[in-house]
């Protein structure tokens, strides 16, 4: 087998087909860019769901005037529990000043008391299904003579989850679209390209060509113009990555050395099975 | 030794008999005439020669392989030592005449260094070298035609089979083209010319085979 062969005439075979290669190749990078850009959104929201995860906190209230004996017990009730990672007391004047710093100097100042409860903040420990153990720790604790409300906190991690879910799913089912939609465009773009070199083929089977000869052309064409496609697609993600981070900072989009390569391989492969299911029903009917 | 062998081939089109039990043989170095009135006729014999299509019944032999037996794979190889001139040329009009000949050893597989000293000879054995960068649109009609032998040589065949390929050139070209035909046949290739014109007796040594209504005729000079 002649590989120079096989590159030269897979490539002129690509420009020959001119604007129906072009389209093909564009296809082939806008929809690998979609691709690659539902997948770094997927891997940043399950990135900020796991941080989220780490800061599930309960906010026990404790009543006014409650003894330091009933919220040692208390504490060391929740202390025993699997779900309960860490416990922080906060007391009266610790919750004015984070009251203060999160709604300004003089809030709680102008009133006569400090009115905010001193507090138990439980941070649950990482793990599956945090909001459930927080709310299953807050079940366990509301109604206790020592406390006056609870407050279960970021349980819309839960929610931030399933999006993710939502999302993979639909970007799976969107992939599967956009793979089928890459293969038809090169299978598209193959059968022009044999189309228009019919002569060619005809001339290579009278002068003796085997028909991988054939086969390994017009195949690598296909291959060729899936793999600019995927080399296309990262470029283009890296030039609207910044864009994204100004609007969606905690959703970023970093096109990595893996995903380009990752990209190019499924253009490549794209390629490659459009180009075969075109050549497969072509070559035959060429004698 | 024939390089090329009918044994009873008959070969049916849509129900139409094409060739009937034709028997003949072509030996190496030969150079024959395959003339014939229906282009039908001469067509099936050329597709049988080079397995474009198998025989109805009977068996064809060309060098080492034969209808019988031989597979799918082997027909590359087996038209690599059938050499074929077409009347239209079917050359490569946006490739030059060196890449047009270059190409049918390409594809074959063989070295950058074989491609380019055969092809520099072949062109030089048909007076070509100086147009090797033109391209088949720049040349005239026996140009292009020497282009087509050149391509069917340039693989060192068993045989050439032209179809026709004197039919639009003036005596003149036609005998020039005649001589490189010739000179190649004198190498111990087998030349065959099929055409629809009665052969005239020439300075050449031929045979011809004359097809009518699916039967050959043999008739030697």
């Amino acid at each position: 087998m002649n590989l120079s062969l096989v590159l030269r005439e897979a490539w002129q075979g690509v420009v020959r087909t001119r604007i129906s290669g072009v389209i093909s190749v564009v296809t082939i990078g806008a929809s690998l860019l979609v691709l690659g850009f539902l997948w770094q959104v997927i891997e940043s929201g399950n990135a900020l769901v796991d941080r989220l995860r780490a800061r599930v906190e309960i906010d026990i209230y404790l009543k006014d005037g409650v003894s330091s004996q009933r919220v040692f017990a208390l504490r060391r009730t929740l202390e025993a529990r699997p779900e309960v990672a860490g416990i922080v007391y906060v007391d009266q004047d610790e919750a004015a000043r984070e009251f203060q710093s999160r709604f300004g100097l003089g809030a709680v100042d102008a009133l006569s008391r400090n009115p905010l409860p001193a507090s138990l903040r439980v941070r649950i420990s990482p793990g599956e299904n945090m909001p459930r153990r927080a709310r299953s720790v807050a079940r366990h604790v509301t109604g206790h003579n020592a406390v006056e409300g609870v407050n279960v906190g970021e349980v819309w991690a839960d929610s931030l989850e399933h999006f993710i879910v939502v999302i993979t799913g639909i970007g799976l089912a969107l992939g599967c679209v956009l793979c089928f939609a890459c293969a038809f465009a090169i299978s598209h773009a193959t059968k022009l390209m044999v189309l228009a070199q019919r002569d060619t083929i005809g001339i290579m089977r009278l002068v003796g060509a085997t028909n991988m000869t054939v086969w390994m052309i017009f195949g690598t064409g296909g291959i060729i113009q899936g793999s600019i496609g995927g080399f296309l697609a990262p470029l283009m993600l890296a030039y609207i990555a910044p864009w994204w981070a100004v609007r969606v900072p905690d959703l970023t989009v970093t096109p990595t050395i893996e995903l380009a390569l990752c990209l190019v391989a499924l253009g490549t492969v794209l390629g490659a099975v459009g180009s075969w299911s075109s050549l497969n029903r072509l070559l035959r009917e060429i004698t | 030794m024939p390089v090329i062998k009918l044994q009873n081939v008959c070969v049916e089109q849509q129900g139409q008999p094409i060739l009937v039990d034709v028997n003949t043989e072509i030996n190496r170095g030969e150079f024959v005439y395959l003339v014939g009135q229906t282009d039908a006729e001469k067509r099936a014999i050329l597709e049988l020669v080079i397995f474009a299509e198998l025989p109805s019944s009977g068996v064809v032999s060309v060098g080492e392989y034969d209808s019988r037996q031989i597979r799918k794979s082997d027909i590359p190889r087996l038209r690599r030592q059938v050499g074929m001139v077409f009347q239209d040329f079917k050359l490569l009009h946006h490739r030059t005449v060196y890449e047009n000949i270059a190409f049918a050893l390409e594809v074959t597989g063989v070295s950058r260094r074989w491609i380019k000293r055969k092809t520099r000879a072949i062109l030089s054995d048909v007076n070509l070298l100086h147009k090797r960068n033109a391209y088949p649109d720049e040349l005239s009609g026996e140009e292009r035609l020497r282009v087509a032998i050149a391509r069917a040589l340039v693989n060192d065949p068993l045989v050439v089979l032209a179809d026709e390929p004197t039919a639009n050139l003036d005596s003149e070209a036609t005998e020039r083209v005649m001589a490189i035909l010739k000179k190649m046949n004198a190498r111990g290739i087998a030349v065959i010319i099929a055409t629809r014109n009665s052969v005239q007796k020439n300075k050449y040594s031929w045979r011809i085979l004359q097809l009518e209504n699916g039967v050959i005729e043999q008739v030697t000079n």
